[in-house]
């Protein structure tokens, strides 16, 4: 790790801190921002966020290395972590910590692009049956139960048997494709409520057909369950993803999804332990960042908690 | 009530049905014939007229529909390409091994997850709460696979407390016959059942503590409170059997859950069930295992669900005498 | 002269509010007696503490963010309540002094039926077994006018309406025969008609039994008809207590006056257009919060004869003579100068 790198890391915590403090000040002119930050993990999880987000951005500034270089595989694989390699590196000499700063790319790419399809169909479906109620509800709740029924992995995993290698882009349809239904439900039960209430008749007496009064009216105001469903979906496909790139089906060797990190440091895992354990604690705290930023935005959106 | 139930058990099935028809649309996108193999390899003649005449595949769609429903109902899912034996055979020496991982992961996810968010209620934001709450805020965020590893690592690697896999010990005791084998095979399922339990309980303990603090903000606990009754009897008898209501929801929740943690875990720890089964089968490109796993798997998710909502239907009065 | 059932010294609860509006002094030196067998009337709008003060006095403050300041005392057949341990207080509590609710509905636990929990405070209280319990509470349904006791014994409360869940209440406090039942605005969640019911339940049973009945409420009509003394609180305080009859004949406080003033009567003559007639009376302001209480006497801001004593001095309560000392005392200023009880020009 040379200078210019622990002044990139050191800036990439400043950056995130910085995003914090931000985040405060503005949350602070709001009732429901005020509320989210009084969960005592809130803080904490957007400055793991923030912090994530930096080294992604400035990953060629902030890893020491490349991801794909292997050093020495002579003489300083496996290696402990030390000062010059700060989490150790792999069975082929890869410096762990640089792989995991470009890790941070491939999770948050995924995790973001999978989860942006998946909350996009699953509020437009919720609201369309939400608000035309009769048979397209009675359907398109059909298809949600059945979507419910299926396990994720296990439709992944039947896809790439069926059609053997399965390519990123595709991966991250598929992600997002199979993981809509929850949300699907929650928008719909919001617009179930909101479509009773005045605005939606006021701009129906205006003539807007119904697109209109869907996605101008009555989406961005339930807009509570989207953002919850949101920042929680990362979460559950950075899960996914590290899962599937963990037995060989998601992102291919040698890019360092973190999952195919902890693969690839399986076998050795007694002799250095440090090449698996680091991009599983990666995961969780990435993973943990969003459920405490979730959980303190539900709270913090909760109309209940409006009225008290 | 029972026309409900009926109503329930008719959707349930439904669903399972509109899984098979899609599974079963598929594999017809991916490959026409039961003979076609990706790598090119074809099946034995043999075998593959026999599966021809079983699934007709000359005939059109509709035809093989009608005889791929046939042949499930008689329990007939194909023929594994890479054991060389029916499916069903297959699944069958697995699935109970994935059920009995799966009962108890369940089991130490409830006891473990009531507990503490009891407990955690009780002591609602002092430090207890907060530290516990914590932890199980970090366990529920860890991929499974990588907490089974960590288990795995500084338990049966490190301190050597318990077997690094499997079902039980193979040359000892090959088949359950007295205590000493039944004792070990509790000890082979501690780690992988601990790893998708501890996982599960951090969940149910967050539920449960919300479950809980709702009750307790209840006029009826102060009603009880007023009546005289000891603490004790007012949480664990008047908050706690409201506050299980909701729980019961969850316990529909973790079958999937379990099912998908149980394709990773069970890799880690080399435990013979289907999540296993399934991932051999992708490496051996025998997708009639992995068909048939996935289509065993949703029919156990809806089963779990139909389940959950007859208890819930039961446990809660207000739902059980609408029709009285 | 007997003793006092109840005696409540200088209660004070008070309240800490998050994110710093300072404390709510909900209860703030509130002083009273009740004597067995009789009904005491509570009475005031919302926010002057009546509540809190009934929930004081069976400890059933929530301990933080509320709690009950030392100094204050109540006693009760001569035991200091607030000296208890939770085992002794745990005794009295449903047993000798019971208490309901003003929502039936939500007081009621949804997933037992109103027989195990009519049952559940004589199990717990004396000692008898299932069987015997449920008996009682087959009496007990039988007593608040419940038809078919022995079929609704086993029903939820959410099959009941909510005259029949407030029955289920008083049943469920008086399983254990106590001597003094607290009703915290009994009928304020339930239809005209039931609320006469119920009154008149309580007026039945309290005859039958003997007991002595605290009956908070901001209903005079309530009042009248049943108290045989009445209490007045304003901002945490008490401002008069007096018999009922003297109350509504000779009120002294303007708090009071207004409020009697307020009650629409049916030989008021209507408003007219070109004025004239009788509009509805209605105190001007409002009620101060608890956490900023105005200084002086709490009323002056709404009073129509207040001065600057009035702003200055906080006036203690003063007795109002016509018998013995102590039946009608008044918290006002006018008692020590009533030429100023002249109506300001409005």
């Amino acid at each position: 790790m040379s200078v210019w790198t622990w002044l990139a890391l050191a800036g990439a915590v400043v950056a995130a801190l910085a995003v914090v403090a931000e985040v405060r000040r503005r949350a602070a002119a709001s009732a429901p921002g005020r509320r989210f930050f009084r969960h005592p993990t809130a803080a904490p999880g957007i400055f793991v966020l923030a912090f994530f987000l930096a080294i992604a951005l400035a990953a060629p500034l902030v890893a020491p290395y490349p991801w794909y270089l292997q050093i020495d595989i002579v003489h300083v694989a496996d290696r402990p972590p030390s000062a010059r390699f700060l989490l150790g590196t792999d069975l082929y000499s890869r410096d762990v910590w640089s792989r995991i700063v470009y890790g941070a790319r491939i999770s948050l790419g995924i995790g973001t692009l999978a989860m942006l399809l998946a909350v996009t169909v699953g509020a437009a479906v919720g609201a369309v049956a939400g608000y035309f109620r009769r048979w397209v509800d009675t359907t398109l709740m059909r298809l949600v139960d059945v979507g419910l029924a299926m396990p994720r992995i296990f439709v992944l995993l039947l896809v790439v048997a069926l059609w053997g290698h399965v390519s990123v882009p595709l991966l991250v349809l598929l992600i997002g494709l199979t993981g809509w239904f929850g949300t699907s439900r929650l928008v719909r039960a919001e617009v179930l409520s909101l479509r009773e209430r005045e605005f939606v008749a006021a701009a129906r007496a205006l003539g807007a057909g119904p697109t209109r009064v869907i996605f101008r009216h009555v989406l961005p105001n339930a807009a509570a369950p989207i953002i919850v469903s949101a920042a929680l979906g990362i979460g559950n496909v950075v899960l996914l993803e590290a899962g599937l790139s963990f037995l060989g089906f998601g992102v291919p060797a040698p890019r360092p999804s973190w999952g195919t990190m902890i693969a690839e440091g399986w076998p050795k895992i007694t002799a250095a332990p440090w090449a698996s354990l680091f991009p599983g604690l990666a995961i969780s705290l990435l993973v943990m960042a969003l459920n405490a930023v979730g959980d303190a935005l539900r709270d913090a959106l909760d109309p209940r908690k409006e009225a008290a | 009530m029972t026309a409900w139930l009926a109503r329930r058990v008719a959707a349930s099935v439904a669903i399972v049905f509109t899984v098979v028809t899609l599974t079963f649309v598929l594999v017809h996108l991916a490959h026409g014939t039961p003979c076609g193999q990706p790598d090119g390899q074809p099946l034995p003649p043999e075998t593959c007229r026999r599966l021809c005449a079983e699934f007709g595949c000359d005939q059109p769609l509709v035809v093989q529909y009608v005889k791929y429903l046939a042949g499930l109902a008689h329990g007939h899912m194909g023929q594994s390409f890479g054991q060389h034996r029916p499916v069903i055979d297959a699944l069958g020496d697995a699935i109970p091994n994935t059920l009995t991982l799966a009962v108890a992961a369940l089991l130490i996810d409830f006891a473990l997850g009531l507990a503490l968010g009891i407990y955690q209620a009780a002591r609602a934001r002092r430090f207890g709460d907060v530290a516990l709450g914590n932890v199980a805020l970090f366990v529920n965020s860890m991929p499974a696979f990588w907490l089974g590893l960590v288990l795995l690592l500084v338990f049966a690697q490190w301190l050597r407390w318990f077997p690094v896999g499997g079902t039980h010990d193979v040359v000892l005791c090959p088949a359950l016959d007295s205590l000493r084998c039944a004792g070990d095979r509790v000890w082979h399922l501690v780690l992988p059942a601990l790893t998708l339990g501890l996982i599960g309980a951090a969940n149910t303990a967050r539920f449960q503590r919300a479950a809980m603090l709702e009750v307790l903000g209840q006029d009826y606990v102060r009603t009880a409170r007023a009546k005289g009754l000891s603490e004790r009897r007012v949480v664990l008898v008047h908050v706690l059997r409201n506050a299980l209501l909701p729980i019961i929801t969850l316990f529909g929740l973790a079958f999937p859950f379990l099912l998908a943690g149980a394709v990773l875990v069970e890799t880690i720890f080399a435990w013979p069930g289907m999540g296993r089964l399934s991932v051999t089968a992708i490496g051996q490109r025998d997708y009639p295992v992995v068909t048939a796993a996935a289509l065993i798997a949703s029919a156990m998710v809806a089963l779990g669900s139909l389940l959950a909502d007859v208890l819930y239907a039961v446990a809660d009065p207000r739902i059980r005498t609408r029709g009285e | 002269m007997t003793e006092p059932l109840l005696r409540v010294r200088d209660l004070r609860t008070y309240f800490v509010t998050e994110h710093g509006s300072g404390t709510a002094r909900a209860v703030d030196g509130v002083s009273f007696e009740l004597f067995p067998g009789e009904t005491l009337g509570i009475v005031g709008e919302s926010g002057c503490g009546k509540t809190v003060t009934s929930l004081s006095i069976l400890r059933l403050i929530p301990e933080p963010p509320g709690h009950i300041r030392p100094g204050s005392f109540i006693e009760f057949e001569g035991r200091n309540l607030l000296a208890l341990a939770p085992r002794e207080l745990r005794a009295v509590r449903g047993n000798q002094i019971a208490m309901i609710f003003q929502e039936p509905m939500t007081s009621l636990n949804p997933v037992f039926t109103v027989g195990d929990q009519i049952a559940e405070a004589a199990i717990v209280h004396q000692g008898l077994s299932r069987r015997a319990a449920r008996a009682r509470a087959i009496a007990m349904l039988q007593l608040v006018g419940i038809p078919d006791p022995g079929e609704r014994v086993d029903h939820y409360p959410h099959q009941m309406s909510g005259g029949m869940r407030q029955r289920v209440m008083i049943a469920m406090a008086l399983v254990c025969h106590p001597k003094l039942l607290i009703a915290d605005e009994p009928t304020t969640a339930l239809d005209v008609t039931i609320q006469a019911q119920i009154i008149e339940l309580l007026d039945r049973l309290q005859a039958e039994l003997g007991m002595a009945v605290m009956l908070i409420t901001h209903d005079l009509g309530i009042v009248a008809g049943s108290a045989d003394r009445v209490v007045v609180m304003y901002a945490g305080q008490v401002v008069e207590q007096a018999p009922t009859p003297e109350l509504f004949g000779h009120p002294l406080h303007p708090y009071t006056e207004g409020l009697l003033a307020s009650v629409p009567r049916l030989d008021t003559p209507p408003a007219r257009a070109g004025g004239g007639g009788g509009k509805l009376h209605s105190i001007p302001g409002q009620v101060p919060a608890a956490t900023a209480w105005p200084a002086g006497c709490r009323f002056h801001p709404r009073c129509p004869y207040a001065w600057d004593r009035c702003r200055q001095e906080e006036p203690p309560l003063l007795d109002a003579g016509g018998g013995e000392p102590g039946t009608h005392t008044v918290r006002c200023w006018l008692l020590t100068e009533p030429r100023r009880r002249t109506p300001r020009v409005s």
